[in-house]
């Protein structure tokens, strides 16, 4: 595989995760936009850190609640927020998963969950990428801000990727 | 008689997807909600046929529960449910007593085939 820069890896990264998390629970992609565009229903957003010795950073994940309904909350108190800290980790452990090839192997935080009104991301500092994914329950806004070490090489290696379980597989030893 | 699954998972709609797809099939679903609390439910029933087991948790991770209870001694079967894809992870968990790695979002259907076939 070629030798690429991170902003690069990342842009290819997110969306391919992103849209492959909502295929999983039946959400298809139907257009995306490279903004964060807050839904008009009162959203949850989850965020998670993660470090390693070459890249560290938040992801998050602004859901609007029509889609943490459609994709399996109960009507138990807590359950949506639950649910949005859940995806997160999965957004995150796709993501991480997908990393592994080059080698990296990031350290997962648990997730945050907070709500509230026309949310805005501040970041501006060029290690942001925010992309809204518009599916048939509304718009999920992912936000990645990633410090990376600039000596790093981006080479993934076709080996490494071959032992990575795909999500939904199962492996017995 | 039917047999008793423990379902360590942080989430509890995790939790509650899991119980839903075992009980269809006819277990009965005892839960955790972190690491310290599997390994407390592990000493203390001693009729747990086979336990699903998150990796990332509070206060004890999945792994580290394994390491602590040492499941295999008591030939109890583990199947490890999480976003996690790390081989050095699958190594260690495997090394610790575990069965099998699943990724999620798990499809119910394969993760019940799984534990019908490990708690036989």
């Amino acid at each position: 595989m070629s030798i690429r820069g991170w902003k690069e890896v990342r842009d290819e990264l997110v969306p391919e995760a992103v849209t492959g998390l909502l295929e999983a629970y039946e959400l298809p992609v139907e257009r995306s936009v490279p903004w964060f565009e807050s839904p008009s229903e009162v959203p949850l957003v989850a965020s998670i850190g993660f470090t390693s010795a070459v890249l560290s950073g938040t992801l998050s994940i602004c859901l609007p609640p029509g889609l943490l309904a459609k994709t399996g909350v109960s009507d138990s108190p807590g359950a949506a927020s639950d649910w949005a800290g859940e995806l997160a980790n999965q957004l995150l452990g796709r993501l991480k998963n997908r990393l592994l090839p080059f080698g990296l192997e990031l350290q997962m935080a648990l997730p945050v969950v907070v709500s509230g009104r026309a949310m805005a991301v501040h970041t501006d500092d060029g290690r942001t990428c925010r992309h809204t994914f518009f599916t048939g329950e509304g718009g999920v806004g992912v936000t990645l801000t990633a410090r990376a070490d600039e000596a790093f090489v981006w080479e993934a290696r076709e080996e490494s990727s071959q032992l990575v379980p795909s999500e939904g597989d199962m492996l017995l030893f | 008689m039917a047999k008793k699954v423990l379902v360590v998972d942080d989430s509890a709609t995790v939790r509650q997807q899991v119980r839903a797809a075992l009980e269809q099939a006819q277990f009965v679903v005892v839960e955790a909600v972190d690491g310290l609390d599997g390994a407390e439910k592990i000493r203390t029933m001693s009729d747990i046929a086979a336990v699903v087991c998150d990796v990332n948790m509070p206060k004890m991770s999945g792994i580290e529960m394994l390491e602590a209870v040492r499941p295999a001694s008591m030939k109890l079967p583990v199947l490890m449910l999480t976003t996690e894809g790390q081989p050095s992870l699958m190594a260690r968990a495997k090394a610790a007593g575990a069965l099998g790695w699943v990724v999620k979002p798990f499809k119910p259907a394969l993760l019940v085939a799984a534990i019908q076939k490990v708690a036989a």
